[in-house]
């Protein structure tokens, strides 16, 4: 199912009617129909029927509806004997957590199997609801090995490491799963705020891997040992098909298209451009680069095949809608892996790119009138949502954060497209100090700057703390949450 | 963090209410007659649920006078194939026992010692229903 935006003007390629262009690099942009400029039947057309968040609390009903399911198939299968005493009790309360906890590992993994249409419509909201799902499994998981190990040396009378040993010796899934459950605390502990820091991105990244070998062990004492699969054929059956299908979507979109895109789309390195001195934009070509279906504001997670560098994948947003055959992405020199990258990439070297990703684009837009805030180099991926947002210097405000002028990123495009009437560009500077009057952001100075503020859908991109501070003041001076949208450059 | 607490609270809670709701559901404590056969002279009565840590045991028996003449392990613990097979090896064991015997001489079933404990609780309950006088069942202790 494809539900990918098609705005009226979305056909590439010069038409009568024309579609808006950002100068001679990019001449083909498909933007998006500003929402009160057409009739009414082309507004419904372009707009999705759910909103995001709409379809994120339809989602998670469905989700939740899943977990009853569950809590359901244990009350059938279990008669009111079997909760007689404490120790019985204890022994329900591990099959519940099992059911649940074993649910909730598939909806994580099912999470980031990056289905392409969750991807396009929920984005970033999936892996902020996988982190917070995330500690709640682990402590479901820990709660599960405890109520066993307790119920079972309370209803047996001995001590809780002969229960241990007696089970893993007795039963080889319990083994393989209580494997699954160690790889699965590892992974959890290293999702620790201070512990994740410590690690960076790449090795964190590379011990969630484990999830996957963990999902599968656990699966074998799901089936064997679950009491409500194991004399019901209906939900042991049902159970291996829903474990299946998130198999078979995971191998799909992560494994299989990935390799099928990196074999059409061939993509290299075309050129590079120094920014500012430490950023670098990248300029990557390939085949039919216009059937990837990038949106300006998506990002790709991007492997380049250079020395030094070719084990890494990190995401990158595109800081230019893609044209037919030119991908481009803007990179600063904040990490160890972003400074390598600038000493070690070259012109014609290979590169695999996993995406499109993200649903922070245009297809947002329900107003006419926009503020772009970045900071950073958050300013990027608003760029190439510019570049796709339909509307002159009134409707589109481009503001860009930055402690001096020096530091403002992409000056030359921005104030290009203001020449061309597409949108203004404001530079709001200046550090922001002790007092909160000098604070460039604050609500007073805000409203000072942009007077219509009320009436306009904001699109944020930034450091975390940025974002965070921004949405405030926004909030103080009557933006309303709904049109407000964000992006962290955090993981 | 805040979403985290909320889940928390809210999943125990759920897990606890179910677990009560289900634990405040009478169970089948008695024996009780199901039975009475005129034409054959037979008593059916079905045993209590007896609960252990897999499962559940239940018997039922069929008496001619002070006779068993036949016995079905209505539920046997299942929480996993490992309890499963030895629990219904142990119920053939003791059906085929009682029956050729009719005595209260009985080993328990080695490897099921518990679900051999409650098959006969549960059987000497339905005795005392269907034949109030036939000798009661007893384990000897293994060896």
């Amino acid at each position: 199912m494809d539900t990918s935006p098609q705005p009226v003007a979305a056909v590439p390629g010069p038409s009568p009617s024309g579609p808006e262009t950002t100068g001679p690099i990019y001449p083909f942009v498909r933007t998006y129909p500003n929402p009160h400029a057409k009739s009414d039947m082309e507004r419904e057309a372009s707009r999705p029927m759910l909103s995001r968040y709409a379809l994120s609390v339809v989602l998670i009903v469905l989700v939740l509806g899943g977990g009853l399911e569950m809590l359901a198939l244990w009350w059938l299968q279990t008669p009111a004997a079997r909760v007689a005493n404490l120790s019985e009790e204890l022994i329900m309360a591990a099959q519940l957590t099992g059911l649940v906890g074993g649910y909730l590992l598939l909806i994580e993994v099912a999470l980031m199997a990056r289905l392409p249409w969750l991807e396009r419509r929920i984005g970033s909201w999936l892996a902020s609801l996988h982190r917070y799902l995330g500690g709640y499994l682990m402590m479901l998981l820990t709660m599960h090995v405890a109520l066993v190990l307790t119920g079972y040396s309370l209803s047996l009378g001995a001590p809780v490491s002969t229960v241990l040993m007696g089970v893993l010796q007795t039963y080889p899934d319990v083994l393989i799963a209580t494997i699954a459950y160690l790889l699965l605390l590892g992974l959890g502990l290293s999702s620790i705020k201070k512990f994740r820091r410590k690690l960076g991105y790449e090795r964190w990244h590379a011990v969630h891997l484990v999830a996957y070998p963990a999902g599968v062990l656990a699966f074998g004492h799901e089936i064997a040992m679950g009491a409500q699969f194991t004399r019901n054929a209906f939900a042991r059956d049902g159970w291996t098909l829903v474990n299946l299908a998130v198999a078979a979507a995971v191998l799909t979109h992560r494994f299989y298209l990935p390799l099928k895109r990196h074999v059409r789309h061939r993509l290299k390195i075309s050129h590079i451009v120094a920014e500012a001195p430490d950023t670098i934009s990248i300029y990557i070509t390939g085949v039919d680069i216009d059937e990837l279906n990038a949106q300006g504001g998506q990002y790709f997670r991007w492997r380049f095949l250079a020395r030094g560098v070719w084990f890494q994948t990190h995401p990158f947003s595109l800081s230019a809608h893609p044209t037919e055959n030119t991908l481009r992405l803007t990179v600063k020199g904040v990490g160890a892996y972003t400074r390598r990258l600038k000493r070690r990439l070259r012109p014609g070297q290979r590169v695999l790119a996993d995406g499109p990703y993200g649903a922070f684009t245009a297809y947002l837009r329900r107003r006419r009138r926009v503020l772009l805030i970045g900071g950073g180099v958050g300013v990027t991926p608003l760029r190439a949502i510019a570049e796709t947002l339909d509307g002159n210097e009134r409707d589109v405000i481009f503001a860009q954060r930055a402690s001096t002028e020096h530091d403002l990123l992409m000056v030359d495009e921005l104030r290009r497209m203001q020449r061309q009437g597409k949108l203004t560009f404001l530079p709001v500077l200046g550090k922001r100090g002790k007092n909160p009057r000098d604070d460039p952001m604050h609500p007073a100075r805000l409203r000072e700057a942009i007077p219509d503020l009320r009436e306009r859908e904001v699109f944020i991109c930034g450091s975390p703390g940025m974002v965070a501070a921004t949405i405030k003041n926004l909030r103080r001076a009557g933006v309303r949450r709904t049109y407000i949208h964000s992006e962290l450059f955090d993981f | 963090m805040r979403i985290f607490t909320v889940c928390t609270v809210a999943s125990a809670a759920v897990l606890t209410t179910a677990i009560t709701a289900k634990a405040l559901m009478t169970p089948t404590e008695h024996a009780a007659l199901t039975g009475v056969s005129t034409t054959a002279g037979t008593r059916t009565a079905l045993g209590p649920e007896i609960p252990l840590a897999h499962g559940i045991v239940q018997v039922q028996v069929t008496c001619l006078g002070t006779k068993i003449v036949n016995l079905v392990a209505v539920q046997l613990p299942h929480d996993n194939n490992h309890s499963w097979d030895d629990s219904l090896h142990a119920a053939a064991v003791l059906r085929s026992e009682i029956l050729s015997k009719q005595t209260t001489d009985l080993d328990v079933v080695s490897g099921a010692t518990y679900t051999s404990r409650a098959y006969l609780e549960s059987l000497n309950a339905a005795l005392e229903v269907a034949a109030p006088n036939a000798p009661k069942m007893s384990p000897t202790p293994m060896s």
